[in-house]
């Protein structure tokens, strides 16, 4: 396993590979050394304390943020730099934020249909009629057409989610999806999200909801200060963490 | 009653001279202002510079410094323009880096966040910009740059003292030849109240139209 | 700037776009600048004689002269307008309506009204109505009116962002309302408005060139002066442009830096 990390090529199989990525903002390092490959169909959790670099690492992965040295590979190919390269690269990676970041102008379905027509994946009835059946999946048939203004939290959430399905990705990754929304709505989108995991799509998630990492995670990745310390699957994480950072940040979410 | 209808006539022409100034004037500003802060965000240094110059340089000189540069200073180089045309040319540079201004500051009040969203989700930066960025960030600029405008109708008073006889400039004429202030400076404030209630007014309707809500 | 997070991160090929990008609009302000050069060249602007102004030290001891008077009408609208400000602020923020819909008005009339408009009614409508002044005298009130009205604007804002429980904890140790305001309030909302003072400061500054128009020896009447007495237009406003970009720059760099000690505070 060792050996074959350290070597300088993507491994079988692996939707996105990162290999010895390095990020510093000014003087701060933020990412150390960080390896890691989703395979196809994988659900990741990434859990560690706050500003160990979880979001970054995600950010970096759809070159939201540039990094300093390393490799990120998408199916084997170094992730594109710029261009429309780099957008058709992002269309494939969904993306979910914790602020969720819909576009304010536009209804549910507008900010669903947006990129697949912009992109000419879709023409634009074509991909209404997808968005509306997006929205049906996340039980927001009856809010089509109202803006993200007129939502509740979790109903943003869940047309992000339904905007970050329509392009059809390989992969989305999700920044702490449930930290902006109020407990009772947290559910809604948990439950969407366990649903998507379940029909095998290809997930990264960091989250504190400890539900949904038991549940749904293949794998969960532990950061801190800027490293991945600690990789493990779920069962013996939660039960038997390994280094004593990880011992500590589940004795403070677990207790709390 | 009888002073007033003596007065109107020429005080009306005035206030066409004024919107005849000022309209065309804040339609320049718009361009170039917007031309100056696309320069600025562009990375691309030298225009960077170009646009900051021009910002710092025209903000900070009095607008009469500039009209008389070009009304007075233009014919010195052989240039010759109608001086109409040499007033609506000096009021739309200067209120064009108060466009720049709003401009950039619409920009750089854009969520950043749903800015990333739109890229993350595939868009390029073409699309990110027409489809994402602008139509968010110009509701937020419909107010500063309705201000914009009422104070290029203000400047434009200015163009009274290079010998364009608008709103200010015919009331002073009015009320050399006929001693009636009360007369000659009321109807002129009205008309001033008039133009800044009708914008003013304008900006609200078309903001609360393109509100977000609902 | 925050265009960093707005736009991506040029890579290299957008960097490559961005040198060829700079590479040819420097060329081509190189060469609207040669082709301005050569206009001015052609008219003969580039004669010595013609910059007299920038070098002749009696010219510019004349345009520093008018400095000279225009910082000092400055100074002292700026204390007018400030009290004058102050007041409207005060009338606008009372709960006695004979204070607060006085104050209204004459705030919302004078800032809907032309700088110019303010000046030709100073200069011959209130003569007529027998209250005559010196020139000077007629531009200071004439600032007065125009920026007070707008001083009110920024004054009313600072007080009204003050926290009301600053002002209760001030009332609750035992000071007389009045007090609080004069040594709670009232010190903070000038710290929080200076940077917008002195965005006014920088229009008063533009404002006082009116002088040109009223007839007081201030920097753009002096230019004036010197344009017709040398015959050299554009010499003369450029240098008292000069002028006037430089101490406006100076002051919005001051009200910029008093801003970001706020912010970081
Ligand atoms: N744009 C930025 N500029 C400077 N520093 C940054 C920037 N973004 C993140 N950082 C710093 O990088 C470190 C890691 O941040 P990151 O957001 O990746 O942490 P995180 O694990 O997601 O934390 P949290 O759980 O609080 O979201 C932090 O110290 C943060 O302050
Ligand atoms: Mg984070």
């Amino acid at each position: 396993m060792m050996t074959n990390m350290s070597e300088r090529s993507p491994s079988q199989g692996a939707v996105i590979e990162l290999k010895d990525v390095e990020k510093s903002f000014g003087a701060t390092k933020v990412l150390t050394g960080v390896n890691l490959s989703i395979a196809k169909g994988e659900t990741v959790v990434i859990l560690g304390p706050s500003g160990s670099g979880k979001s970054t690492l995600l950010r970096t992965t759809n070159r939201l943020e540039p990094i300093d040295s390393g490799e990120i590979w998408y199916h084997g190919k170094p992730i594109p730099r710029e261009g429309r390269e780099l957008a058709a690269y992002r269309a494939e990676v969904g993306m979910v934020f914790q602020q969720f970041n819909l576009y304010p102008h536009k209804t549910a379905v507008q900010n669903i249909t947006l990129a697949p027509v912009k992109r000419g994946k879709q023409k634009p009835e074509e991909a209404r009629a997808r968005a509306l059946r997006l929205l049906a999946d996340v039980n927001l048939s009856e809010h089509a057409n109202k803006r993200p203004g007129a939502l509740s939290g979790g109903q943003q959430q869940r047309v992000a989610i339904a905007r970050a399905m329509a392009m059809d990705p390989e992969v989305i990754l999700f920044d702490e999806p449930t930290s902006a929304l109020d407990p009772e709505m947290i559910q809604e989108v948990v439950h969407v999200m366990k649903r998507l995991s379940a029909d095998g799509m290809t997930m990264a998630v960091v989250t504190h909801e400890i539900g949904f990492a038991r549940e749904s995670a293949d794998r969960i990745v532990f950061m801190d200060e800027g490293r991945i310390i600690e990789e493990s699957d779920p069962e013996s994480f939660f039960t038997n963490p390994r280094t004593e950072r990880a011992q500590e940040f589940l004795g403070k979410i677990l207790n709390h | 009653m009888d002073d007033l209808l003596k007065a109107l006539p020429g005080l009306l022409e005035g206030l066409g001279v004024t919107l005849y100034l000022s309209i065309p004037a804040f339609l320049l500003a718009m361009v170039l202002g917007s031309m100056m802060a696309i320069f600025r965000v562009s990375r691309v240094r030298s225009l960077e510079v170009l646009g900051t110059l021009y910002v710092e340089g025209v903000r900070n000189s009095p607008l009469l410094l500039i009209l008389l540069l070009l009304v007075f200073g233009l014919p010195d180089v052989g240039i010759l323009l109608p001086l109409e045309l040499a007033v609506i040319i000096g009021l739309g540079l200067y209120s064009g880096t108060f466009v720049c201004e709003a401009v950039r500051s619409g920009i750089n009040g854009v969520d950043v966040g749903m800015v990333e969203a739109a890229r993350a989700s595939g868009l390029t930066t073409r699309h990110v910009i027409s489809e994402v960025l602008l139509p968010v960030a110009l509701r937020t600029m419909i107010p500063p740059l309705a201000t914009v405008f009422i104070t290029t109708v203000l400047s434009s008073a200015l163009a009274a003292a290079v010998g364009v006889t608008e709103l200010t400039g015919a009331t002073r004429v009015y009320n050399l030849v006929a001693a009636q202030p009360f007369v000659a400076f009321g109807i002129a404030a009205a008309g001033y109240l008039l133009i800044n209630l009708l914008i003013g007014w304008a900006s609200a309707k078309s903001e609360r139209l393109l509100r977000f809500n609902q | 700037m925050s265009t960093s997070r707005i736009f991506d991160i040029a890579g290299p090929r957008q960097q490559r776009r961005v040198r060829i990008a700079t590479t040819v609009s420097l060329v081509a302000l190189v060469l609207v600048g040669l082709v301005v050069a050569e206009k001015l060249y052609y008219e003969a602007q580039f004669v010595s004689e013609k910059w007299l102004v920038f070098y002749d030290l009696d010219f510019i001891r004349f345009l520093l002269a008018g400095l000279w008077v225009t910082l000092q009408v400055c100074a002292v609208s700026l204390v007018t307008s400030a009290l004058f400000g102050i007041l409207l602020a005060l009338g606008r923020l009372s709960s006695v309506a004979v204070f607060r819909i006085p104050a209204i008005g004459v705030i919302e009339f004078f800032r809907a009204m032309p700088f110019l408009l303010i000046v030709f009614a100073v200069m011959f409508g209130l003569p007529s109505v027998g209250v005559s002044m010196p020139a000077y005298w007629q531009l200071v009130v004439a600032i007065t009116v125009n920026a007070g009205a707008m001083f009110a604007e920024v004054f009313r804002a600072g007080i009204l962002a003050i926290p009301r429980g600053q002002r209760e904890a001030g009332l609750a140790t035992g000071l007389p309302s009045r007090h609080v305001f004069t040594s709670v309030v009232f010190p903070q909302a000038v710290r929080n408005t200076t940077p917008a003072l002195m965005s006014q400061a920088v229009r008063v500054i533009k404002e006082s060139s009116l002088g040109y128009i009223v007839g007081v020896a201030e920097l753009l009447n002096n230019a004036r002066v010197v344009s017709e007495f040398t015959g050299n237009f554009i010499q003369a406003y450029l240098a008292a442009g000069v002028l006037f970009v430089v101490i406006n720059t100076t002051v919005s760099y001051l009200g910029a830096r008093w801003a970001d000690r706020l912010e970081s505070s």
